[in-house]
């Protein structure tokens, strides 16, 4: 992270009684590409919104570039938006849509001229400048929209949602696209998402939001392999979670004894000692599906089970496999050999299996 | 079997299209076709009072055409009708720039106003139309005569020593076509305000536009077919309006409607008061039909 280009002091924010945003710190790096992520309701948007000026915190400040801006309307600061709407003024052009922040600057008409082919060049949308919003596809609006936030050359770029409106192929294109352009403009970013997806695979840093608080914050690697509580490791990916008790512990290495099984793992917090309550979390595709009755070799984890169901999704299958304690956990496996794998029908005893560093241990 | 689309069955789709043209050609196309007959005709005394359009020879055989323009040689040769109806149009024209300047912060307020309060409001503004129109005009004698409530108002607030004199004048004229025909203005004005986006008011503040210059820029352009539409609603029927004029304006005050009413009832003159009306509604009608031609092309 480079040095700070906005910072959340102690923001607060209700509406209506209820807390929507609660006692939240955060610093934005300069350059950097942030991804706020979490459920509907978690405050990401509020959030959002506060950082461009459209509410104001209730208690709490909002620096952008080292200016307290706390109070400062949207049109007196160094930051666009680009809204889920895209918000397109239907009566205008493309270039006069685009044409508009600068036009309130009283930038010069030739220097507007020249920004705005150059940015609508940029966005590869320079052949439909004259025509009117609604003469556009979904992309293309989404594509302007960008073009429209981006012209002023602001310090942020706030993003609600800016892929949730396109279908699912040309959001996998346009999500290259914006990574491309982040990088290539050197502008700091900072995106709304309710799609862990969407935050992976875009962000340096993702902060997971939930009940108007982050809950963990990081690069994306690290937010996924390493949650920091059973909340974040459910609501970005699947997990399995065995609940135990630590029966030792000694440096990083732990042992949770379990209803299923004793379990050795890595990494665990330091103040974990034995004795305490703690889960093993473990994602699906980390955990290897044997088939038959001979238990397999080289594991530090192994749990017996029955395949309940299989689940085919072309590239991969997912197992879901009961086990003595009458919980279900999920495997998946990537379809290496033609499916169906001989061994793995529904009924058949199977063997879940994984290593020391392959789960994390949480505690809340 | 053709496609099935809710709602239509066949043949309702062109009864639908049929309806208003019945209406239109039963109340407006006949009735105009009537008096643009008696427009062509001339003032007799009988029962009724023109000449008829076809004179039967006797003993048969084809009907002489008895249609003369002398009726709008008569309106456009007198100056009193262009008189009549230049001040008719310009009295329309200020009235409906007034009703604008005050309708449109109002349609304005009920659309921001929260949502729950918006019927109620909507209500208020259609109230008055639930007491008879005549009613009301008249209402505003009483409040506008020399001795009426608000020169007593005025002058028990020590604002003015010596009543002002508004009833008879285009003032008066002015201000009872203004309050009988906001509510026209207000409604088309609310429609469009209410559909709004408010995100693109946000939008424009992003960009950086304070509120004014997103009221100018966004608020106003997009409540232009409002602006229009209300604007026509009460500007065409100020023009030909008679009560108004009739109760609240002075012997001086000729507006065209006043003297088709003065040539029907008072002169008797049913070919004359035809050709003005023809001729008025020729006025109203071409700028529009231009308008239409300019926006197509």
């Amino acid at each position: 992270m480079g040095p700070a280009l906005v910072r959340l002091e102690g923001i607060e924010k209700s509406f209506g009684g209820h807390r929507v945003v609660d006692r939240l710190d955060l610093e934005i790096g300069q350059g950097e590409f942030l991804s706020l992520l979490g459920p509907s309701g978690c405050g990401k948007t509020t959030l959002l919104r506060m950082i461009a000026g459209f509410e104001t915190p209730d208690k709490g400040r909002v620096v952008i570039d080292g200016t307290d801006m706390t109070g400062v309307p949207p049109y007196r600061r160094p930051v666009n938006m680009m809204f889920q709407s895209y918000a397109l003024f239907p009566h205008m052009t493309v270039r006069d849509n685009v044409a508009f922040g600068l036009k309130q600057d009283g930038v010069d008409r030739r220097e507007i001229d020249r920004r705005v082919a150059d940015i609508l060049g940029l966005v590869k949308m320079g052949d439909f400048a004259g025509r009117k919003p609604a003469a556009l596809s979904g992309g293309q609006r989404q594509r302007v929209a960008l073009a429209r936030a981006l012209v002023k050359r602001p310090k942020l770029l706030l993003l609600d949602e800016p892929l949730a409106a396109l279908d699912r192929r040309l959001r996998e294109h346009t999500r290259l696209e914006l990574v491309n352009l982040q990088r290539e403009l050197g502008i700091t970013f900072v995106i709304v998402t309710h799609d862990q997806e969407e935050a992976m695979s875009l962000s340096s840093r993702v902060a997971v939001m939930n009940g108007g608080r982050i809950e963990q914050l990081g690069p994306p690697a690290l937010i996924y392999e390493r949650p920091a509580s059973r909340w974040v490791a459910q609501f970005v990916g699947d997990v399995n979670l065995f609940p135990g008790r630590v029966s030792a512990a000694q440096g990083s290495g732990l042992t949770l004894d379990t209803a299923d099984a004793t379990l050795q793992a890595e990494g665990a917090p330091p103040t974990l000692s034995a004795g305490s309550d703690a889960w093993l979390a473990v994602r699906p595709e980390k955990i290897e599906l044997f088939p038959g009755a001979d238990r397999p070799d080289g594991f530090a984890n192994v749990i017996a089970g029955a395949l309940v169901d299989v689940g085919y999704l072309g590239n991969m299958s997912v197992y879901r496999v009961t086990v003595a304690s009458g919980a279900t956990i999920v495997a998946t496996l990537a379809n290496r050999r033609p499916y169906p794998t001989a061994g793995l029908e529904r009924g058949a005893p199977v063997w879940l299996a994984f290593d020391r560093d392959s789960g994390v241990v949480l505690t809340a | 079997m053709t496609g099935w689309r809710p709602g239509w069955r066949p043949g309702w789709r062109e009864a639908a299209i049929l309806l208003p043209l019945v209406w239109l050609g039963l109340f407006f196309l006949a009735p105009f076709l009537i008096v643009l007959k008696i427009s062509l005709a001339e003032s007799i005394l009988a029962q009724p009072p023109y000449s008829p359009l076809l004179v039967w020879p006797e003993g048969g055989g084809w009907p002489a055409l008895g249609a003369r323009l002398d009726n709008y040689l008569v309106v456009l040769q007198d100056d009193l009708y262009l008189r009549s109806l230049l001040n008719a149009l310009r009295i329309a024209a200020v009235s409906t720039v007034v009703m604008l300047v005050i309708a449109y912060p109002m349609a304005y307020a009920m659309a921001r106003a929260p949502r729950n309060w918006r019927p109620a409001l909507l209500l208020a503004v259609i109230l008055p139309f639930w007491t008879s129109f005549l009613i009301r005009v008249y209402a505003w004698i009483g409040i506008l005569k020399d001795e009426g409530f608000l020169n007593h108002a005025l002058m028990s607030l020590g604002l003015i020593d010596s009543p002002l004199v508004i009833l008879n004048t285009d003032w008066a004229v002015h201000i009872g076509i203004v309050y009988s025909y906001l509510p026209f203005m207000i409604l088309p004005l609310y429609a469009t305000l209410e559909r709004l986006d408010l995100t693109l008011l946000e939008a424009a503040a992003d960009l950086g536009a304070p509120p004014w210059k997103g009221f100018l820029q966004v608020t106003l352009p997009m409540s232009l077919p409002g602006i229009v539409a209300g604007s026509l609603l009460v500007f065409i029927p100020a023009v030909g309006e008679f009560v108004i004029p009739d109760l609240l304006g002075g012997s001086d005050t000729i507006m065209i409607g006043k003297i088709v009413w003065i040539e029907f009832f008072q002169n008797a003159d049913w070919p004359l008061a035809s050709a003005i009306a023809v001729t008025m509604l020729v006025v109203l009608v071409m700028p529009l039909v231009i308008l239409r031609r300019g926006l197509q092309a």
